[in-house]
């Protein structure tokens, strides 16, 4: 077993400082369980993105034309620079001549649908990992809570150098096996709380990121619409 | 749903052409997350420059003379003056913390600061840097207007929900309006008569009565298909004559088109993402929006209410001022 060298008020005062954090950074008209500072929105409306024609039958139908889901694929994929993509929608948009409109907005419809419901993952997954961080952050104080309590029965905190803790307050000497007993214990909630603390620390580093992998998409879906809408009549 | 047609570019190369006959200028851009200015010429629309600011560069103005950029520099809690010809640092200047907008008097000098995170206004002359005044207001200042006469300064509280009439000679909060929810930008009509303010939450526009300090009407927001809770107005610029106003709807990604008598919107101008603030060319006949998380601005033409051209510029854009050149 590992006995770290972190005072445990250090560590209280890190996980008390974790807890509150999130909610502070949130704006207060949002969902409190939504760890973003950006605002929780589940899915996006084609209308904020587009401004051709309606695509509610084109949402069904764009997955039925090879040509579309290929070019979809590959349009969607962050592996291609943006630049490039623009370029493709030129090419699509010439090739398709006096079909240009309805190819077009089946391009469109089909690009909506497939970053949307990529996004629509993202989202639900960041929902999970607040949930998670909760759970966490719940662990961690209970943990705390737990030494704290061992601690006060002990009438110390247990030494993290291996010697015997002091006796109890009500002057009765414990014996070695318990003692030893009680340390072990104590070193074991003092690791789970270095862990717990550490685990979570390091998801709340990467929360910016993750908060911002639904935005990353919304850019691309909106660059690639306008780069459509420009080829539109 | 065009976003460049044919007439968009005969319009906007007779603008530039009458642009280049008339008096040529320069367009700055204040980019929040890359700590930089973008500078734009306003003839070609082009880039022509990018310089390094302070932190977090957000409201950005000029001095009447056209000499000067001013630029709130919010996390380092001052204000940053720049040469507009040469884009030179002239010098800093006192703010209070996290300056956020700001609002330059009539008289070309004095200077009206929020400060978001201390309740206050400061008050300081942008000559001397002097700090002339602290005028308490309510949670979380932001919007910053000033009336056409000069006697009154108003500022926006974004918890309180109200605008507070600063009155410029005593420098204190004379009345009080409540609006809606989340008030960002406060906008006078050229001749005084009438006061816009934007509520980012609540949706709307409240037209105040700036002598009765009373809300006269309220303007809401629909777009076809696009959520409600997306639609949220920030930035407010009217043309000089009132008759048109244009209002910046945030992550609906519109900017609304409204008629300044009436106050029916006649239009809904897709532009960039997170759509924030809004100012003219010199002339008014280009408005530039600064689309915050597409990291653009759009040039929309004023006479035919249609967005002819996007611009990159750097990450999120947050304020915009053009500047005439001699």
């Amino acid at each position: 077993m590992r006995i770290h060298a972190s005072a445990p008020l250090a560590v209280l005062l890190l996980s008390v400082t974790m807890l509150v954090t999130p909610a502070a950074a949130q704006p207060a008209h949002q969902d409190e369980s939504w760890p973003c500072i950006q605002r929780k929105v589940p899915q996006l409306q084609p209308a904020q993105v587009w401004t051709g024609p309606p695509v509610e039958e084109e949402l069904r139908l764009w997955r039925n034309d090879r040509e579309i889901a290929t070019l979809v694929s590959q349009l969607a994929s962050r592996r291609m620079p943006i630049e490039e993509a623009r370029e493709r929608i030129a090419e699509f948009a010439e090739a398709a001549g006096a079909q240009k409109q309805e190819r077009l907005t089946l391009l469109f419809a089909g690009l909506f649908q497939r970053l949307n419901n990529e996004r629509g993952r993202i989202v639900r997954g960041i929902e999970r990992y607040a949930e998670n961080q909760k759970a966490l952050s719940e662990a961690i104080k209970n943990t705390r809570e737990e030494l704290a309590s061992r601690q006060e029965e002990e009438g110390g905190a247990p030494r993290r150098d291996g010697s015997i803790a002091t006796p109890r307050r009500d002057g009765a000497d414990a014996t070695p096996d318990d003692l030893q007993d009680n340390l072990r214990f104590a070193s074991d909630l003092d690791e789970k709380l270095y862990w717990d603390t550490r685990i979570y620390d390091e998801r709340h580093r990467a929360l910016t990121y993750v908060c911002d992998s639904p935005v990353i998409i919304e850019q691309r879906l909106f660059a690639l619409s306008r780069a459509i809408q420009q080829h539109m009549d | 749903m065009r976003l460049l047609t044919a007439v968009s570019v005969a319009a906007l190369l007779g603008l530039s052409a009458g642009a280049a006959q008339a008096q040529s200028y320069k367009i700055f851009v204040s980019n929040e997350r890359d700590h930089t200015i973008s500078v734009l010429d306003g003839d070609s629309l082009e880039v022509i420059d990018t310089f390094e600011t302070g932190r977090r560069p957000r409201g950005i103005t000029k001095t009447p003379d056209n000499k000067w950029v001013l630029l709130c520099a919010s996390d380092d809690d001052h204000i940053e003056v720049y040469d507009a010809e040469t884009h030179e640092l002239v010098k800093t200047l006192p703010s209070g913390p996290d300056p956020e907008l700001f609002v330059l008097h009539t008289d070309g000098e004095t200077l009206y600061i929020a400060n978001e995170d201390d309740n206050l206004v400061t008050v300081i002359n942008i000559v001397s840097g002097e700090i002339l005044a602290e005028v308490p207001v309510g949670v979380e200042p932001e919007g910053m207007g000033v009336s056409p006469d000069g006697r009154y300064v108003v500022n926006t509280s974004e918890t309180t929900n109200m605008a507070h009439f600063i009155d410029t000679e005593s420098f204190e909060v004379v009345a009080n309006v409540l609006v809606d929810s989340r008030p960002r930008i406060a906008e006078y009509k050229s001749d005084g008569s009438e006061l816009w303010v934007s509520a980012e939450i609540g949706g709307t526009v409240s037209i105040i009565d700036p002598e009765a300090h009373e809300i006269t009407e309220k303007i809401t927001f629909e777009i076809s298909g696009v959520p409600q809770e997306a639609v949220q107005p920030v930035g407010v610029k009217i043309v000089e004559d009132g008759s048109l106003a244009f209002v910046a709807l945030g992550p609906s990604n519109r900017v609304a088109v409204v008629d300044g008598e009436s106050k029916e919107v006649l239009d809904y101008l897709l532009v960039g993402q997170r759509v924030w603030q809004l100012n003219f060319s010199p002339d008014e006949s280009l408005l530039f929006s600064t689309n915050g998380a597409s990291h653009d601005i759009s040039v929309i033409d004023v006479a035919e209410r249609e967005v002819i051209k996007s611009v990159g510029v750097g990450q999120y854009p947050w304020g915009v001022v053009a500047v005439p050149m001699e």
